[in-house]
């Protein structure tokens, strides 16, 4: 016996050494492989060698995109000995902002990257951005053999990333355009033709397209349906282009003063309102993300789209099936176009100016814009180099490459004003008139007056806050949490009484402390920061050190005044009202199907699991098609059954969204009951058969015994699931952000959608944290009332045994 | 108070296992009568049968007079204590002992109002009764003081009680036991069967008891029903399943320590009977065997209870003690004798291990059996 216990303790410390060893090893490369980063930066700033870092997109350009870029780094390099560029490419405009914002953040920013002509006026307010202009001065002045001559460029396309602190245009210019589009409409040759409607040509006008958009939506494809006229998209920016075709804006001078409710601006927007509204089939506009406008006009069954840049062309010149080409904005009360345009732009931050300078004169050199060009995506901002065969390829279409270029010298960038708020409000308001028609004009533009107002008037938007005291708020909690840890640490670790006792906790602990560092890591320390950052405005693009100190300020503006806030919690609680009883009926009912003890029956039950281990992205991404009004399957499923009682099924996401948004989501998300149904099986499975039987014997039936004796015993399980459904229903977010992204207007826009716009869209990073830690409260008070409130049907007995 | 008649009934499961087959039994108008067996023999499936919990593949089964095999276990006015008790646990122990008499309505309350005028009436008058048979079932049972706690806060001997207990308050036509006691510690077991015994004399009702516990089944029943792998061995009353079993089975199956089981051959011989076999021999007059013992020797199996083998102080087979266990009031001999083990039961005595001492045995005291497989008793 003693042999034996002692030739099991040699193995025992063996095995725990090894498990110490492991986790230690395991420690030491994590940690590991930080310290290597910043010790590589540190012998990278000592060395000769400088490494630039170039951050930028290849959204509709694709893999061409990425190659014309590396190919221009690659020359640079070979060009420039002693400068090596790292690429960073994160894929589509949506990434690669989330990318730049962790990398300003963080303090490393790139060198240079891209930067969208609508975001220059909020990056240069927040100093990210380099002044460019001393820069062109001295390379004119030192005659650089390829210095940048701006006045070879569409003036316009420069203009737009001039910025004053007050707007675009004029002022400080802080990029260099790379390439830019104007836009107009793309149309279905082969459906003019059969509409007997003659080709659009450059000086068309509003009463053209809409005449012909009218006589296309009376014509018949050969499937017997009908043609839709035009699709219109209403992005903020083309509701924009269009009135300034009416010789009108939604602003005046500057963004301070609104002309959106200038009569003749009320005039061309309720124009438009009409032409979608009250026509049937003249024009459809993307309804939600559903079906982006440029996707719509590949299926042939629009006559015309737009108004989009030169961006989908790379995609529409894979359309086989019709032929098509392209035709500038209409002419209106006045012939007005717009630009979108990006730039290279330097960081402020940047470690290597003058490199980075080097390299982007290299990136918008007339032969680096001549191999871009080819890829059709866009327009050289170079005009020489538009105006070449490397742009106008009669090779490929379209054909109709002036309708871009004709425009260009007169059409200007539309601006935004440095608070991003701006646009999404009132793309979101105007679309609750212009396309879900729920509200009418007088009455989204007065919602989006008061929205704007709020935010401009909101005491966080007043400057004069004082800076955040990092200092002795971080020493302070530093050492309280060392003493905290010092405490803790001595009262786990100091010795017991039993020697063996004292190993044991110690090895325990040493054996732990992956997890434990992790956690303290990870989660304490992320946690600790954003409860700080909640009393704080924090642009989440800068360091830390530009932080205010607001106090409550963020939890007052949003309790107090923000409607966008309380919308989001009403559309969350809608949601969770349908979700959490809805799905756990659902759930429950599965589980007692999948108690059956029939032949395959472990078929079903993974059958049902199954969708609870897809990916959300590509789950929501089905579902938008499952969705959609016209073409989705569950119309064309509710369609005959409600056509009986007279109805027509809701557009989901569309005119209908304010009834039917939140319950969408919730009725995709009982497709993944899975979840719940495994555990309430479980539940079900330890219901003593028994039981069951002493019920039949005392008279009960299947409906009565499950009533009076299965669900009381499955009550804890109950409550398990539904506290822990209600906490997953206020955390919806891909299923949103993919299928609608909060639209139309706020009424898809979930808690954490919003926290996450307020957190990435508008850099909010205190107003977001502030927005945690309420959902925090409100999940925790949800889930202490359920407990309370749940306490007489809930019974523990089923459990002990 | 009910009579139950099996007739030729037969349980066979999806896949061709047969559990019960051929079991013929009439149970009379009171009467307590125990399946016993070991593990698998199909007590329990015959019991679940008459219960209307598995459904009957073959035979008839009749309460009554009425064929039942086809009604659901609420219509055959049956009530049945399980062996894990089956207490609902999110009840206290009154609503348990009530429940099945609470839930027999066909509408709801609200219709029934409609329907009969006196409804209200007679709800309150339900509720009163049903209050009284609880009551007075508890006091029976000695759990009035428990009436309001929750079967988690009971004892083992407790929950026993209230499974007991809602089954009396449902004053059905035929209680049917589980092996009710297999969970409850050795004296409390004593206890409660002594309690069993005492309910089913005042009840006077029909009683159908579930053990493989052979000592439960012979100081409870009326009569015993010894199953084994399927098939009914023998039905009698306990002192005959004990005197008289049918075969090796039930004699083996019944009483402790097991009974010794030799086997030989027997001859008649002018003398009387002889029985030689592993290296034991046995003579003595015995008439009653010549029936079928002839001069031929004739192989048998020679079963001798323990009680039966006397150690004597003179003249006997030669054996050696092996071991003693002592009971106080009497005390077990493992032997060795001939060519093997006997075990005997006998009065207290100093007897060492090792010590040499004669054993007789009386033949008039023993059973025969075929040495076949059946083993069936030998005797007219």
């Amino acid at each position: 016996m003693r042999r034996g216990s002692r030739k099991g303790s040699i193995a025992g410390r063996f095995l725990r050494g090894f498990l110490a060893g492991l986790a230690l090893v395991l420690v030491a490369l994590s940690f590991g492989r930080v310290g290597w980063r910043t010790l590589s930066s540190w012998r990278n700033s000592a060395s000769i060698e400088k490494e630039l870092v170039v951050l930028h997109w290849s959204g509709e350009g694709g893999p061409e995109e990425d190659a014309i870029v590396e190919d221009a780094l690659r020359a640079f390099e070979s060009a420039h000995p002693g400068v090596r560029v790292r690429r960073i490419n994160p894929g589509d405009a949506g990434s690669f902002y989330a990318k730049l914002q962790t990398m300003l953040a963080s303090g490393e920013p790139p060198d240079l990257f891209y930067v969208g002509a609508e975001r220059v006026a909020s990056f240069a307010d927040m100093g990210l951005l380099e002044p460019l202009d001393g820069r062109l001065e001295a390379d004119a002045n030192a005659k650089v053999s390829d210095a940048i001559d701006l006045s070879a460029f569409y003036p316009s396309t420069v203009a737009a990333f001039r910025y004053d602190g007050n707007r675009n245009g004029v002022g400080t210019l802080y990029g260099i355009p790379k390439d830019f589009t104007t836009v107009g409409f793309y149309y279905n040759k082969d459906i003019f033709q059969k509409a007997g409607v003659p080709f659009p040509t450059d000086d068309w006008t509003w009463d053209d397209y809409l005449s012909a958009a009218r006589a296309i939506a009376k014509t018949k494809a050969a499937d017997g349906e009908n043609y839709i006229g035009s699709e219109f998209v209403t992005w903020p920016m083309m509701v924009r282009a269009f009135l300034r075709t009416e010789g009108t804006e939604v602003r005046g001078e500057n963004f301070d003063a609104l002309r959106l409710d200038a009569p003749e601006t009320v005039a061309a927007l309720e124009k438009l309102r009409a032409w979608r509204q009250d026509e049937v089939g003249t024009l459809t506009s993307g309804r939600s993300k559903l079906a982006t406008g440029a996707a719509v006009f590949t299926t042939g069954r629009v006559g015309m789209a737009g108004p989009f840049g030169r961006w989908v062309v790379p995609e529409y010149r894979r359309i086989r099936d019709f032929d098509w080409d392209f035709v500038p904005l209409p002419r209106g009360r006045v012939r007005a176009n717009v630009i979108a345009t990006v730039s290279w732009s330097v960081s402020a931050r940047s470690r290597h100016k003058d490199e980075a300078w080097q390299l982007l004169r290299w990136l918008v050199s007339p032969s680096s814009q001549a191999a871009n060009a080819k890829l059709g995506l866009a327009i050289p901002t170079i005009r020489a180099v538009a105006e070449s065969p490397a742009f106008l390829d009669p090779s490929q279409k379209p054909a109709n490459n002036r309708g871009y270029l004709d425009p260009a010298p007169t059409a200007e960038v539309v601006d935004w004003p440095a608070d991003p708020r701006f646009e999404q409000l009132l793309g979101g308001n105007l679309d609750r008139a212009l396309k879900v028609g729920d509200l009418t004009l007088p009455q989204a533009i007065e919602t989006f007056k008061i929205q704007w107002r709020a935010e401009k008037e909101s005491p966080l938007a007043k400057p004069g806050f004082p800076a955040y005291a990092w200092a002795p708020v971080g020493w302070t909690l530093g050492v309280i949490c060392v003493a905290v840890a010092t405490a803790l640490g001595w009262r786990v670790l100091r010795p017991q009484g039993d020697r063996a006792a004292t190993r044991e906790t110690r090895w325990g602990w040493l054996l732990a402390s992956p997890w434990v560092l992790g956690f303290v890591l990870f989660m304490a320390f992320p946690i600790m920061m954003s409860l700080l950052l909640s009393l704080a405005k924090w642009k989440g693009v800068s360091t830390l050190d530009t932080a205010t100190f607001v106090g409550g300020g963020n939890y007052a503006q949003l309790l107090a005044h923000d409607p966008r806030f309380l919308t989001s919690l009403k559309v969350t609680l809608y949601y969770t009202l349908i979700a959490v009883p809805g799905g756990q009926a659902l759930a429950l009912l599965a589980a007692v199907l999948m108690n059956q003890k029939t032949r395959g029956i472990h078929f079903f039950r993974a059958a049902w699991y199954l969708p609870s281990v897809l990916a959300g992205v590509g789950v929501a991404v089905l579902w938008r098609w499952v969705f959609d009004t016209d073409g989705g399957l569950m119309n064309a499923a509710l369609r005959p059954a409600l056509a009986l009682v007279n109805l027509a099924p809701p557009d989901w996401f569309g005119k209908d969204a304010a009834a039917w948004g939140a319950p969408a989501f919730a009725i995709m998300g009982f497709w993944s009951v899975g979840g719940g149904m495994m555990i309430y099986l479980a539940g079900l499975q330890s219901v003593p058969e028994e039981l069951q039987e002493a019920a039949r014997i005392d008279g009960l039936g299947p409906v009565a015994r499950f009533f009076k004796v299965t669900l009381p015993m499955l009550s804890p399980v109950i409550l398990f699931n539904v506290i822990m459904s209600i906490i997953g229903s206020f955390q919806v977010f891909t299923q949103a952000f993919v299928m609608t992204g909060g639209e139309p207007g706020d009424l898809t826009r979930f808690y954490v959608l919003y926290l996450y716009n307020q957190a990435f869209e508008f850099y909010e990073m205190g107003y977001a944290s502030a927005m945690a830690w309420i959902l925090l409260l409100i999940t925790l008070v949800l889930t202490l009332l359920t407990m309370r409130g749940s306490r007489g049907l809930v019974h523990y007995e089923g459990l002990k045994r | 108070m009910a009579t139950i008649e099996l007739e030729a009934l037969g349980k066979i499961y999806p896949g061709g296992v047969r559990a019960v087959q051929g079991a013929s039994l009439r149970i009379e108008h009171g009467e307590f009568v125990v399946l016993v067996g070991p593990s698998g023999c199909g007590k329990s499936t015959l019991l679940r049968m008459i219960a209307g919990l598995e459904t009957i593949s073959e035979g008839t089964l009749t309460i009554d007079g009425a064929c039942v095999n086809d009604l659901p276990p609420q219509d055959r006015d049956i009530a049945m204590v399980f062996q894990n008790y089956a207490l609902y646990p999110h009840m206290d122990v009154r609503t348990n002992m009530a429940f099945g008499l609470l839930r027999r309505r066909r509408f709801p309350s609200a219709v029934r109002a409609l329907l009969s005028p006196d409804y209200a009436a007679n709800r309150i008058k339900e509720r009163q009764e049903i209050d009284t048979r609880v009551l007075s079932a508890a006091r029976t049972l000695g759990i009035e003081h428990l009436l309001a706690r929750k079967p988690a806060a009971l004892s083992g001997g407790q929950r026993q009680r209230v499974a007991v207990g809602r089954a009396m308050v449902r004053e059905p036509k035929v209680f049917l036991f589980d092996e009710p006691l297999s969970n409850l510690d050795a004296k409390l077991r004593v206890e409660m069967r002594a309690e069993l015994r005492m309910l089913h004399r005042r009840l006077g009702a029909t009683m159908v008891y579930v053990t493989h516990d052979q000592e439960e089944a012979m100081s409870l029943g009326d009569r015993v029903v010894v199953l084994k792998d399927g098939l009914v061995q023998q039905v009698a009353a306990p002192r005959q399943v004990y005197e008289q079993p049918s075969n090796r089975f039930v004699a083996e199956f019944v009483g402790t320590p097991t009974m010794n089981m030799i086997l030989g051959d027997m001859e008649a011989r002018a003398t009387g009977m002889r029985f030689r076999g592993q290296g034991i021999m046995i003579e003595g007059v015995l008439d009653a065997w010549k029936p079928f013992i002839r001069p031929q020797p004739r192989p048998v199996v020679l079963g001798v209870r323990p009680e039966h083998v006397r150690i004597a102080g003179g003249t006997g087979l030669p054996a050696t003690v092996e071991a003693v266990e002592h009971y106080g009031d009497r005390m077990d001999v493992v032997l060795h004798c001939g060519d093997r083990t006997l075990t005997a039961r006998c009065a207290p005595q100093p007897l060492q291990e090792g010590a040499q001492v004669a054993v007789t045995i009386d033949l008039a005291q023993t059973h025969l059996f075929d040495p076949d497989a059946a083993g069936a008793r030998l005797r007219a």
